[in-house]
């Protein structure tokens, strides 16, 4: 179900009169559950054993490494749970690559008549997201830095719990179920906020995120038919359209995750605002980059083993990011590519670091706005990796990026054309201004400092227009396909 | 005794779980905190009023919406219902862009010239809507009244949400229990049109896209071309829509040729309109409509409209079970049949703006063609009535 379609704005406010309704906190977890069960079988019912198997195993995993007497009995429990969610994430989502890839290699080494299979397998909603979820319970009860949970239907609502289900933010066992234990009360505040997060995260997705795919789709899909100028525009837009299209579902789980009394995790940042690609990724989907932290760089050792291993250490992690968003040698390209800006990050850093001039320079507001332009440059070559559909145009897209389009594609592009119809910088202004009206002042969102009445004025405005300018037909979330 | 006790168990569950939704909800408020509550949620409440504020504004100025996103099902039989017809012509797109009044005006009938014609046809409908188009926007039973009917009419497999539109309660009732296997397609669209009615924002929200689009393109030439260009196309309609006899062809199909389309390797567009074609439920409703007719002492004549060669040939076992049940109907309810087919009314590919449609040259030619033939067909029966 998408939280932009008709069915979730008929299906959310019933589960929210039932479950204030319902009388005791039993009652309301298992009807929380249920309905968080309903959402997730919407689209591909047949897939609903796969959340119920995968809950099942880490619950168990989780009771019998706390009952298990020896670490390596502990050890043990724990392989199970990260061979099962691991194991369901690789046999969805990376078996067509993997095969696609092996037939390819031998096509290559000499068998030409190797099959020409093309397999195509539906993933199962949210994989990406409650599989990394379920992993992080059991190796936070392993690592004793929480209790198992005791009651299934705790557990089972902890991974399925609708409004972060399919796209995050990647909530943490540690930052969920304590609210479980308090009787589930929904504050004025928490009102009122949840519909400042569900509207902004609306209005990111309907009214910015779908407006700008129309114009980036079409440049995109044939590149080579548009000049320079027009193609940086597209990686603007594309800028604007990912980060609004993904924060703003975070919002929205946000906002929803309020109405039922629990508060989600912040995922976003203004991630634009970031003055080194360090930053950046504590900055953009920090649900994501934190568990990265937490359950893979450490684990490889971190940066507790010299710097070669670090910076290893780094690059693999990044680049198992990058796989992470999508089973594509883009996404694992540019997966190492951040890895990259990141070992130099840290190199140059460390280089820096304790020298005088250094620090003044840092110091200087022009020096940071020239970091902050060129992180955000850096991070827009990444996003053109990604959002390529052939190599061929990714290459001419990132030429334009570069400033080298005019000299090196010059002939190839002759006929190339401008397009660029006046609301796509105007759209691209207001992602802009958004970030400098909340972000610069570092505030979560300014709109929550204005007085009531004018907040409610936003408030409306922001329904009309989602409602008579947002496109006709909302597009599914960019961050479902992961 | 037993009234009693369930008028006691109700109030005691309702007690029950207004108190427990009180406790587990700290939103809502007792009757002495109630200023407290309303200053906490202010926010809320000035959100709300400004919705209905905003409401209210969208529909003072609905006219307005309304020119540039006409309701064409809506507006037509509105505007059907607001006259007194002599002769009414029924159908789909092909009736809707190929039926000139001003030309049928004048065709003598029962002695007597058709002076005052209605064009109620309804694009992308199936019989079932034009039965409750002539329902709802027929208040009298015209002198005559002509169905330009066509293969895709009758097409079971086809479910049109916007004929959702037209119906009353009664009609939803009448639906759901005769055609209980897609009674829960029409609830939905029942609903969903006429929940629409609540909310004027988003009843009107093509329209106040489209005259933004208009605004801005008049205030900043090349802002938004392709929105502003749909935005003066709707205001073509609309316009045509107002004119009073219900025509208004949409200006795309005027100077289109399918010979010059075809020529271009264009005729690959698909057609779904006939695909999985059955007959059955849709033809109940023509008889319903010829029922109505006779009740109301109207004479009734159907015209197989004119379709390309192409589509003929790409569907030939559908267009003849369609032929057969119109051969059928003609015998067993003792109907006029008039089949328009191109060689009959002089047509080529040269006079279709597509598969389906005519353009403006072969509308003139087919009107012309259809008021011979009513014309022809009055002096048979006034040459009956004679002997």
């Amino acid at each position: 179900m998408n939280f932009a379609s008709k069915a979730f704005f008929i299906f959310l406010p019933i589960v929210l009169l039932v479950y204030h309704w319902l009388p005791r906190r039993n009652s309301k977890y298992r009807f929380l559950l249920l309905a968080s069960w309903i959402f997730y079988a919407w689209a591909v019912p047949y897939y609903f054993w796969v959340i119920i198997f995968t809950s099942v195993v880490d619950y168990a995993a989780g009771i019998l490494i706390e009952n298990a007497s020896t670490p390596a009995g502990k050890r043990r429990w724990l392989l199970l749970s990260l061979v099962t969610n691991l194991g369901f994430l690789a046999a969805f989502k990376y078996t067509a690559f993997a095969v696609d890839n092996v037939l390819t290699l031998a096509r290559a080494l000499g068998w030409p008549d190797a099959p020409d299979w093309r397999l195509d397998i539906l993933l199962p909603l949210g994989i990406s997201f409650h599989t990394f979820q379920g992993i992080s319970y059991t190796v936070d009860v392993y690592r004793g830095k929480i209790p198992a949970v005791r009651r299934f239907v705790d557990f089972a609502l902890f991974v399925a719990f609708f409004p972060q289900l399919v796209a995050g933010p990647i909530v943490r066992a540690v930052e969920f179920l304590p609210q479980l234990v308090t009787p589930p009360r929904v504050t004025s505040s928490q009102v009122i906020e949840g519909l400042h997060w569900f509207l902004l995260g609306l209005f990111k997705k309907v009214f910015i995120a779908d407006r700008l795919a129309q114009f980036v789709d079409i440049v995109f899909a044939h590149p080579g038919q548009y000049d320079p100028v027009t193609h940086v525009w597209a990686v603007l837009a594309y800028a604007g359209q990912i980060y609004c299209d993904f924060s703003g579902y975070s919002d929205l789980a946000i906002g929803c995750a309020k109405w039922f009394g629990f508060e989600l995790p912040r995922n976003f940042n203004f991630p634009y605002l970031s003055d080194s690609i360090a930053e950046f990724w504590k900055r953009w989907h920090i649900t994501l980059s934190t568990w990265m932290r937490d359950y893979l760089y450490i684990s490889l050792g971190g940066s507790r083993q010299g710097s070669s291993r670090t910076y290893f250490n780094l690059l693999l992690t990044m680049t198992l990011c990058g796989l992470w968003h999508g089973s594509r040698w883009n996404y694992v390209l540019w997966g190492f590519y951040n890895g990259v800006l990141l070992v130099l990050h840290r190199l140059g850093d460390r280089a820096l670091t304790g020298r005088a001039w250094a620090d003044r320079l840092r110091a200087a507001p022009v020096y940071r706005l020239l970091t902050i332009v060129t992180t955000f440059w850096l991070v827009a070559i990444g996003l053109v990796m990604v959002r390529s559909q052939t190599w061929t145009g990714c290459l001419l897209v990132e030429q334009s990026l570069c400033g080298t389009a005019v000299t090196a594609v010059a002939p190839a592009t002759a006929a190339a054309q401008r397009w660029l119809p006046a609301w796509v910088p105007l759209l691209v202004g207001l992602v802009a201004a958004g970030h400098a009206f909340s972000g610069l002042r570092d505030r979560r969102c300014g709109v929550l400092e204005l007085p009531p009445l004018v907040r409610a004025g936003a408030y409306a405005s922001a329904v009309f227009l989602i409602v008579a300018f947002g496109p006709g037909a909302t597009k599914s979330f960019i961050y479902f396909q992961f | 005794m037993v009234a009693d006790r369930e008028a006691t168990f109700l109030r005691s569950a309702l007690r029950g779980a207004t108190h427990s939704f009180r406790s587990n909800l700290a939103v809502l408020p007792t009757l002495d905190s109630l200023t407290a509550w309303l200053l906490r949620y202010r926010v809320i409440l000035f959100f709300v009023i400004g919705l209905i504020a905003l409401d209210t504004v969208i529909h003072s100025y609905r006219h307005v919406w309304q020119a540039y996103d006409p309701d064409e099902y809506v507006d037509r039989v509105a505007a059907c219902r607001r006259g007194h017809w002599d002769l009414v012509v029924i159908g789909g797109s092909p009736v809707s862009e190929g039926v000139d009044p001003s030309i049928l005006k004048g065709a003598s009938w029962q002695g007597q010239p058709l002076e005052r014609v209605y064009n109620l046809g309804l694009p992308g409908g199936t019989t079932t809507d034009f039965w409750h188009a002539v329902r709802h926007g027929v208040s009298a039973p015209p002198r005559l009244l002509i169905y330009g009917i066509t293969a895709s009419d009758l097409n079971d497999s086809r479910l049109e949400p916007h004929g959702a539109r037209l119906l009353a309660f009664s009609d939803l009732r009448t639906w759901a229990r005769e055609r209980p296997k897609t009674s829960e397609w029409v609830t939905r669209h029942y609903l969903e049109e006429h929940l629409t009615e609540f909310w004027k924002l988003w009843r009107h929200r093509n329209g106040i896209r489209l005259w933004a689009a208009d605004l801005a393109e008049r205030s900043w030439p090349g802002l938004c071309p392709a929105a502003a260009e749909e935005a003066r196309s709707g205001l073509y309609y609309s316009a045509g829509l107002n004119r009073g006899d219900g025509y208004a062809p949409r200006v795309e199909f005027e100077a289109k040729r399918l010979d010059q389309i075809k020529a271009a390797g264009g005729i690959n567009q698909p057609f779904p309109f006939l695909t999985d074609y059955r007959v059955g439920q849709h033809l109940a409703y023509l008889h319903r409509l010829l029922d109505w007719a006779a009740r109301g002492g109207a004479s009734v004549v159907l015209v197989d409209m004119p379709v390309s060669a192409d589509l003929e040939c790409r569907y030939p076992a559908e267009f003849g079970q369609y032929r057969s049940v119109l051969a059928e109907i003609e015998q067993h309810r003792g109907l006029r049949v008039l089949r328009a087919n191109r060689e009959a009314v002089g047509l080529g590919d040269a006079d279709f703006a597509d598969l389906i449609h005519l353009n403006a040259a072969g509308r003139a030619r087919f009107c012309v063609w259809l008021k011979e033939k009513l014309t022809a067909e009055n002096a048979k029966s006034t040459e009956r009535r004679v002997d």
